[in-house]
């Protein structure tokens, strides 16, 4: 426990000692001075496809994530349509009281 | 891939074809443009088309003036002239502190900045003599380059390429050159550094160096040039670092630093 928590601080103190430009303020304050101009990242079509790319997996994964959890409970809980039927009559009996 | 064979192979047949009056009228005019009242005539300056698919790949964007981050390289453009033409300078080095900070696209972009919007002739040269990239980013095919004429092997006529955009010439070199130092500040070096800024009138040269803080082929090759501009890269240059490579650049005419890989000017162009 105590080495999990002494190496997020040493990564802390890395992250505070290795400040790197990220701004055009930043970059005046060292240098006393604006920049000509910031030019902006320019991104290929590559790069925007393996972005557009990284989200879909990453929606696709939350997907298949959720579809494994519906799995295991239906089999290794209870099965997913009892669960279905239990809810519908509980839903029911809730109506039935109003 | 198929049209930079064909550029190759355009390229060639006009250089055969040199005298037998075959080029159309656009390239004559073109290179009419380079020849004008040169103490040396071009014989021939290869002509080669760039591939835009390429140029896009290797974000290489003001050949599109379209296209909105090439706002920013305007804007620099228009800077630098000024400055430049306020004190009569003509040959501009482009360095950052460390590799990668995107200097070789900032050369290229602003060359082709200053060669398609301002009637400059902008000259290119690669003198990032150990990790050469100009030619690569562009596409050009692999002829004679700068190495090929400091070995004495061609006459710097031959190295020249004219990308297909006019006032645009680029000095290419391929093979990394090992004792680049030695080489920087050569009498060869020297003397075309002196051919390149005083040939003509309006014509930038800018010099593509290595960065500061890997050799000291910059320090050593600033004295040649008017003025020199560093690439500082968002998220990858440290302030120390910046510091020191002003310090460095203290004796050079330090036109200023530009910002690349900025990650926050994105939106506010857009209005």
């Amino acid at each position: 426990m105590f080495g999990i928590a002494l190496g997020i601080a040493c990564v802390f103190l890395i992250e505070l000692l290795d400040r790197r430009i990220h701004s055009a303020s930043e970059l005046e304050a060292v240098l006393k001075h604006p920049p000509i101009v910031s030019i902006p990242y320019i991104q290929t079509k590559m790069e925007t496809s393996r972005q557009r790319m990284k989200i879909i997996l990453y929606l696709l994964s939350i997907v298949v994530l959720f579809a494994a959890l519906l799995v295991l409970i239906h089999f290794f809980y209870r099965p997913l349509d009892e669960i279905f039927y239990q809810l519908w009559v509980s839903f029911d009996r809730l109506l039935l009281q109003f | 891939m198929e049209r930079i064979k064909e550029a190759i192979a355009k390229a060639r047949e006009k250089q055969d074809g040199a005298f037998s009056g075959r080029e159309n009228t656009a390239r004559t005019a073109l290179k009419s443009a380079e020849v004008v009242d040169g103490p040396i005539v071009y014989k021939e300056t290869r002509v080669v088309e760039l591939d835009p698919g390429h140029l896009e790949d290797h974000r290489i964007i003001t050949m599109d003036t379209e296209d909105p981050n090439s706002i920013s390289f305007d804007i620099l453009r228009t800077q630098i002239l000024a400055k430049m033409e306020a004190n009569g300078w003509k040959t501009l080095a482009i360095t950052s502190p460390t590799p990668a900070c995107g200097k070789t696209v900032v050369a290229i972009n602003l060359a082709l900045s200053i060669a398609k919007q301002t009637d400059y002739t902008a000259l290119l040269v690669d003198f990032d003599l150990r990790r050469p990239q100009v030619a690569s980013y562009l596409g050009l095919p692999r002829e004679n380059d700068l190495a090929d004429y400091l070995d004495g092997k061609v006459e710097l006529n031959d190295t020249m390429v004219n990308p297909g955009v006019p006032r645009f010439v680029v000095l290419p070199n391929r093979r990394p050159i090992k004792n680049s130092t030695e080489i920087l500040t050569s009498r060869k070096v020297k003397s075309l550094v002196a051919e390149l800024r005083d040939r003509y009138e309006k014509r930038i040269c800018i010099f593509d160096l290595p960065p500061l803080k890997s050799t000291d082929d910059a320090i050593a090759f600033l004295p040649q040039v008017d003025c020199v501009l560093m690439v500082v890269a968002s998220g990858e240059t440290k302030p120390a670092e910046v510091k020191d490579c002003r310090r460095q650049l203290q004796s050079s005419n330090l036109l200023g630093v530009v910002l690349n890989k900025s990650t926050e000017v994105a939106k506010t162009y857009y209005y």
